[in-house]
This record gives structure tokens, sequence and C-alpha cells, in this order.
């Protein structure tokens, strides 16, 4: 998919089978299968296993058994996550009574029981057989065959299990995951299910790759010659067997070779010349062969996509990618893929990067666990830079079953799952330990922190550590030669950021300047910001070299955290403490809204980033005798509007955000107010306008020079629904997705942009319907129904491909307006 | 250009802590609590300061210093202001300055 084929308008989203007969090589995705030579054996990696699975929501016992009678169990593709699901017997998700209560949005966990009936005929007999799973939340034990082969260890590490021993290479098999998220175990919507893919590898017998055995890295960029070292992992490597490694183009062309006789662990240099590099704005895949041959025979294969780029750090130049200085313009995001809960649906998560870089992003930090490998590879293709990070707390938790209770037993288990299938993916630029972590500025915390640290290192010496630090560094103190970083021994730090090699802040804002003075040899980052200080920290960035960079908390409303940021009239003196978080499901905090859609944050941030130069927001009267709350998260309750019927007459605030240094206001042609806007003022200037429908117009001036108009016009009644695919076409795949955006009309085809009402779809053709709702922080009903209520007169439903082809019509209808309809095409 | 290694170090060993200079902008509230003369001064000060670290975000709360605290409401700024006071007092009479 190219990026033209991807709609986004003015407000920003708007506008094996069981039993296969022969397992192919499977390229990695994006490469065609032509590129890549077929190896001679019947051996494969990286199979898509997400079809044909079998789920039970709730308790049980002996489900795992081989003989169970599973004929009733509801079937299911992966990815499956049953908490986004109407609760049984209900029409929603969401329970005001759930343990998570607002923090995991009032959706409901438990337990849930997944089987898969397969069959492997054509397999090698003597092949070992791994099943991948890229993560399961909460907890998932797993048998085949009825017997127990293991299970996960925490809610977002991938991990693989042996199926090889227990399997039945002639008759059926069947797996069974038993799936547990129970108690308060986190702080955001988490999901619940096998929320991400599934893979089968066949490996071969005797000597083969491991998984995670390939790391490569840039080492040097010189003279057009660019220096590539790839260490490679052997298992029972054999006599005259070799390893090969080979660099391809994207066309397929070896560009770099290097043979070696095979060993436990091979070391290779591959130089490349006249090579294109991988950067945020190039980001070009080269395709990472490495195989194991004796004689002519391939052994073994293992093929993946590689970018070649050097990430630097240091305090003079901050953060350069091949020699160039970059900042990063940074969002956090939470796992979520909004209406589709936790499925980390490739089409999904590729969608959220286009969204992102559509508002200027070019950093995402995963906040706060291990991203989805779907995630990671779409930043790899789509050129997004990636904090990749494990933990959101260590041996203190911050709820009673989170996973605090089990760290000291697991906690490295977690960094090899983060690190070492990640560590060839161009777009990661730092290892996050931790996000807040509490009581790490104690000596307990600090060697957690040098155990952390130093355990990525020995990972992935590559790439700098980093974690997210609130509140204050901790006290002053002085490492050791055996425990410090390079060049820091005997010299004064402080406790929560000694063993780190680029600490990020969240919230931090005030401190970073005065700390540079004692600590010039610092680089440092903004882990979370508050959006209303979108201008400071893009001055900071601007001015100061080894400020690198800022991660707005957050650039996508998530399910969870509900009310986090909340703007609401409330009586004088209300405690911030005091409102109740129900009926709100969802963080209200993001740059963009649940379904994509931009919301008044992002119109700011767009002005202070470069992507517009004048942008005007409303704000809603607030009822006499009120104050507006707005918490630290918050954005006060603005739209893009100039239309507030019932308000004839009255001041209404009118906030303009340019790039120019003066503003006229015009309503219907007739100036009504003007303001110079000063470098204090933050690109902002406040007028007062006497409401009257029409058109308002804002014009935004540098000296004597019109840079920018923008005009709000009071829209008409409601008159139609419109539907937008964001795409015209669906991958006729499971896995194929189709966003089709509907919104309410007026007469000329203006969107309401406050509009709520009810609307109905229906689909016809080879998809199903599987999200359809708004991004209204307040909605409590289902958002798998194929009724919902639009918010700010949008909504967004999401179809899944049948796996057929054809033609899918979507229609939709509300009470009293013309309908609307519209079609894409399964191909 | 060549590119930066970040290696692992050899062994842990607890670094040496410097004696600590109290303040509203550097001392979390953690710390503070650890400090008996501090802790007399800021429960006059401050009685919400016991609380302060009690509840579902205690943990979270407790690596803030007091100026942290203003941004979340927790503290005013004025009150904030008269603590730096005395706790500039107390770190001269500690032979402590910043």
């Amino acid at each position: 998919m190219s990026n033209k084929d991807f709609v986004t308008g003015r407000r920003g989203a708007l506008g094996i089978v069981a039993g296969a007969a022969i397992l192919p090589l499977l390229p990695p995705r994006g490469v065609a299968a032509t590129d890549v030579p077929a190896p001679t054996s019947k051996t494969s990696r990286d199979i898509d296993f997400n079809e044909g699975w079998l789920f039970q929501r709730g308790q049980g016992s002996g489900l795992e058994v081989l003989g169970l009678d599973d004929k009733g169990w509801r079937a299911v593709d992966l990815p499956h996550d049953w908490s986004i699901e109407d609760i049984p017997g209900k029409d929603t998700p969401f329970d005001k009574d759930a343990i998570g209560g607002g923090p995991t949005g009032y959706t409901v966990g438990g337990e849930g029981w997944y089987r898969k009936h397969f069959r492997l005929d054509n397999v090698a007999a003597d092949a070992r057989v791994e099943i991948a799973f890229d993560g399961i939340y909460e907890l998932g034990d797993v048998w085949l065959n009825g017997v127990p082969i293991g299970g996960s260890v925490s809610g977002y590490s991938p991990f693989a299990l042996d199926l090889t021993p227990h399997l039945d290479r002639d008759g059926d098999n069947v797996l069974a995951v038993w799936v547990r998220n129970e108690g308060k175990n986190s702080r955001w919507y988490a999901g619940s299910g096998i929320y991400r893919e599934v893979h089968l590898d066949i490996i071969p017998a005797g000597t083969s790759i491991p998984r995670s055995g390939v790391g490569a890295w840039t080492r040097r960029i010189t003279g057009g010659v660019v220096e590539v070292e790839v260490t490679s992992k052997v298992s029972n490597p054999a006599a005259a067997t070799e390893l090969v490694t080979r660099l391809r183009d994207a066309a397929g062309r070896v560009v770099g070779e290097a043979k070696s006789t095979s060993a436990m662990e091979v070391r290779q240099l591959l130089s490349v010349r006249g090579a294109r590099l991988w950067s945020p704005a190039d980001p070009y895949l080269h395709i990472l062969e490495t195989e194991l041959r004796r004689g002519g025979k391939v052994l073994d294969r293992i093929v993946q996509l590689f970018g070649l780029r050097i990430v630097a750090f240091g305090p003079q130049r901050g953060m350069t990618i091949n020699g160039e200085t970059i900042k990063i313009r940074g969002g956090c995001v939470h796992h979520d893929n909004g209406l589709l809960g936790a499925r980390a649906f490739r089409e999904a998560d590729e969608r959220r990067v286009r969204l992102l870089q559509a508002r200027g992003y070019n950093a995402i930090r995963s906040s706060h666990n291990i991203a989805s490998r779907s995630l990671r590879e779409a930043c790899d293709r789509l050129g997004m830079l990636l904090i990749d990070e494990a933990f959101d707390m260590w041996h203190v938790g911050k709820n009673p079953d989170d996973f605090s209770t089990r760290f000291k037993d697991h906690w490295s288990e977690v960094l090899q799952a983060m690190v070492l299938p990640a560590r060839n993916s161009p777009s990661v630029i730092m290892w996050s330990i931790g996000n807040e972590i509490p009581r790490r500025a104690t000596p307990e915390g600090i060697e957690w922190s040098w155990k952390l640290a130093n355990a990525v290192r020995r990972l992935d010496p590559t790439r700098p550590v980093t974690s997210a630090i609130h509140g204050t560094l901790g006290p002053t103190l002085i490492p050791s030669e055996a425990s410090a970083r390079p060049g820091r021994a005997g010299k004064v730090d402080n406790a929560s950021i000694v063993f780190l090699d680029v600490p990020g802040y969240n919230y931090r804002l005030e401190e970073i300047e005065l700390e540079h003075q004692a600590h010039p040899e610092r680089v440092v980052y903004a882990s979370e910001t508050f959006a209303r200080d979108v201008v400071d920290y893009h001055r900071l960035m601007k001015a100061n070299p080894y400020f690198i960079g800022e991660f707005l908390w957050t650039a996508i409303d998530y399910i969870g955290e509900a009310a986090v940021g909340r703007s609401e009239p409330v009586k004088p003196g209300t405690s911030r403490y005091a409102l109740a978080t129900w009926p709100y499901t969802t963080s209200n905090c993001g740059d963009l809204d649940l379904i994509g859609a931009q919301k008044p944050p992002s119109l700011a941030r767009d002005v202070v980033w470069g992507l517009s130069p004048l942008e005007v927001l409303v704000h809603r009267p607030i009822p006499a005798g009120m104050v507006e709350q707005i918490t630290n998260w918050g954005w006060p309750d603005e739209l893009p509007s100039w239309t507030w019927p019932g308000q004839e007459g009255k001041p209404l605030s009118v906030r303009a955000f340019t790039v120019g240094d003066h503003i006229d206001v015009l309503l219907n042609g007739t100036k009504v107010a003007g303001k110079a806007i000063s470098a204090a003022d933050k690109m902002r200037a406040l007028v007062e306008v006497p409401y009257t429908s029409g058109e308002l117009e804002v014009i935004a001036y540098r000296g004597d020079r019109v840079i920018a108009r923008r005009q709000l016009r009071t829209t008409g009644q409601a008159a139609r629904l419109g539907l937008m695919p964001e795409r015209s076409e669906i991958k006729a795949s499971r896995q194929g997705l189709a966003f089709v955006r509907l919104s309410v009309m007026d007469a000329s085809g203006k969107v309401l942009p406050d509009d709520a009402r009810a609307v109905r779809l229906a689909v016809r053709g080879p998809a199903e319907l599987v999200a359809f709702g708004s991004g209204n922080p307040r909605w409590t009903g289902s958002v798998q129904a194929s009724a919902t209520r639009t918010f700010r007169g949008e909504a967004l439903a999401i179809l899944r491909s049948t796996g057929k082809l054809g033609t899918v019509r979507i229609t939709a209808e509300t009470d009293g307006l013309l309908s609307a309809s519209t079609t894409v095409q399964a191909a | 250009m060549d590119a930066h290694l970040y290696p692992a170090a050899s062994a842990f060993e607890q670094p040496k802590r410097l004696p600590q200079i109290l303040s509203t902008r550097t001392s979390s509230i953690a710390e503070l609590k650890e400090d008996p003369e501090a802790m007399a001064f800021l429960k006059e000060a401050l009685p919400g300061i016991a609380t302060m670290t009690e509840g579902p975000i205690a943990i979270v709360f407790e690596a803030m210093s007091l100026r942290n605290a203003v941004v979340f409401g927790r503290v005013t700024q004025d009150a904030v202001d008269r603590i730096e006071a005395r706790f500039t007092e107390i770190n001269a009479r500690r032979g402590l300055c910043r």
C-alpha cells in the first residue's frame, strides 16, 4: 500500500490451515516470494497460524484434554480479545463494577480457553515444530494433545514453545490455551486473550539457526561503504556445514555476502558499497538472509528485513541518524487499537503509524510494554522511530496483582523477549527498562536498575538504555569503576539515572535546562509531556542540542485510564480528585481520538510543528456559575466550529494558534477583533466574539503580510450521512481490514462538528463488521454492534475480510436523514 | 562514521551516596520522609504530607518533589516557597550548600 492510497482529511483521519499439504517457504512480509530461492527441504518459518481456533469464555477444568467435545465452541480467528466483546448477557463490554475500574476502562477480564485442531502431514519426519505467540494477556498455559508444554510469563512478551515431543505427525493434533486476566493487574486497558499473532516454525533436525539467533548492526559508514556486523548462533553445528550470510537490496540483488564454517557462534562482516541507508525520511529495507549449507544443500534459512543506519547520541549534536541531527517529535501510545481493543492486526497497527505520521510524528514510545511485532515492523517499513519498553514496575507494584508479583522470577525472560526479536529492527532507537518505577532510587532499586540496564547491554550493546523518570532524579551519588557506564566512574550522578545512557523525563519541563548546567554530559528527552506545553518543548528542542525531543502523553486516545484527560464544567472549588471517572471509559488525552480523528490539541500541534500556519478553536460555552476544570492531561473544551445554536449575541472565546505575529478576526466580513501575538503568548491569541451564525474568519499576519486565513462556517441542519472508506480495497484474507468513516453532513456536505445521533450499519459481501463506534470518551455501549452513536459528527466502522473475493457494500442509516452507502473491493 | 557501543559494566557495587541537600525541587517526598528534622517541620507546614503518600497512586507520588506536587494540585506554591526557605536554613546549619 502506498501512502497516497491512505485517506486522511483535514480533521485527522477523516477527513497453515490445519494439515496444509506443503508448507511453503515464506519470505518476510514485503518481500516478493520470487526474490528468495526456495530451500531444498520441507521446512519453513513464520507460518501464519491465526485461523481456525475455537474459543470458550469463562472458567473450566479439563478443557485441555485431547478428546474433549468442543463442537459447541465459538470459532475465532486471531488476533482475539474477549474484553472488547459484549459481556455475555449484556450489550456492552463495560461494567461500572469491573474489578479494574477506571484504569482498565471498566472492562472485564476473567478466564478464557482456546483450542485448535491441526495436522502436519507433510512436514519432514524429523523436523522440529515450534509455536510462537507474540502475546497473550495476561497469563497463558499451553497444552498439546493434553500434555502441558509451557506458557507465558508476562502479558506482553512474545514466547515460543516446542511442540515436537508430543506432536502426532500423522494424525490430528489439538492445542489448548488457558488464558487468565484476573485481579487488578494493570493501570490501563490490556485486553484479554491471544490478542497478538501466532506463527508456526518448522525447523530442520540437526543443524539449524535458533529463534532470534541472528543479530546484525551497522558498524561503520565511511567513504560510501557500509559495514554490517552479523553474529549468528547455530544449534548443533555439524562438520562440513557453512554459514552463508547475504544482504540483498529490495530488488533481491545480493549486495553483500560472507561465508564461514559453522560454529556455535559465527561473527561475520559484510561490506556494502553505495548502499541505500534507512532513515525516517527514506525507510529503505534490505533483506538479510542467513543460510546453513552443506555442499549445495540448504539445511536451514532465516530471512528478515534489515535497515542500514547508525543512530548516535551526544550532547553536542543530540540524536543523529546517519550523521544527520533529528529531533524526536514523538507520541506515547498504549497497545490497544481503539475500537478493536487489544487486537494487534497488522493493518490496524500500520494505520496508527500512518495517522501519526500525517500529523508530523516521527517517533512512538511503546508505553509501557513490549510493542507488538506488527507495530514494530510497521515502524520499520514506514520510518517511524520506536522506543521499546519492558516494564511499568519492577520489584514494587502499582497494583496488587501486577507483574511485580512475578518480576524477580521473570525479569530476565522479559528483557530477552523484548530485545532479541527486535534487535534487527532499524526503527528501534532505545531500549527502555521502565516507566515511573516506584522505589527506583533506594539501594534495592539502584541495584535493579544496574541489573536490568546491563542485562540489556549484554543482549544488545548497540542501543542506549533508557527509562522514563518522573518526579526527582533521586539522591546524588558516585558510581564505582566496576559498576559505572564508560567514563562515569567516580563522577557525581543521580540515583534514578546513574546507569542509564539516555534518561527520559516525564513532566520535568522546568528541570531540564537547570540540570544541564550541572550535567552538560547528559543527553535527555521528555518521555512524557502535557499537550499544553507543546510550545515550550518545541523551543527547548530548538535551543538545546542535548535535548533531543518529546513524547506527548498520548498521541492517540486509549481505552482505560478513564477521564485522565477530562475537561468539564464544575462548581467552583470542586477538587480535581473528587469527580467520578464513570461513565468515561477512555483516557481522552490523545491528540487523536479513539477512531483516529484529530482533536483540538492536535490542531495546535500542527501549528507548532509547522504543518499549518493557523488554526482556530472556539470554546464551548461554560454554564453560568460553573468553571472549567481541566486535568493536566486535558485540553479546554474547544472545537473548530462556528455552530453554536442558542448562543446568539453571547460572547464566545475564540482561540487562534499561529506562527504569525498578529491576527484579525472577521465575522461575516466585518472585523470584530484583532490581537498582537508576542513570544510570551506562545503562538496563541484569545479574543471574545459575540456569536452570530455565518462565517468567522481569522487572518494571520507576519508584519504586513498575510500568511494564512482560516474560516469556520455555521453548518446547516443535518441532511444526510456520508461514508468514506480509507482505502478502496480490502485484502481478501482474515487479516484484511477496511476502515470506513461515517459522518453526518448538512445539505452542502459540511460535517456537523458537534453532532451526536444514533446510526445503523449494514454490511453485505465478503466482510464482517468487527467494530463500530466513535471517539466519545464517555461511551459505555457496545463497540461491536451494528448500531452506535456519532460523536462530533463522526463514527468509524471496521470491517474484517472473510477471506473471499468480491464487492463489500456498506450502508449507513439514521432516522430522518438520507442514508449512505459505499463499497470496497475484496482483492 | 562509527557506531557507538554501550558495553555492559563488569559488576555491581552500590554507589557511594553523598550528603543530601534538602530541597523542594530535588528532594523526593520519600527522601524528605526519611529526614526527621525535615519531616517534623513539614508536618507543621503541610498537615497533609502524611496522607500525600497514601492511596492508590502514592507509590508513584513519593518520587515527586514538593514542587512537582504543586502541578498536581497537592501543595500550593506559597507553601513550597516557605518550606524552601526553611530548608535553606537547615542546609546551612548542616554545612550543605548547592
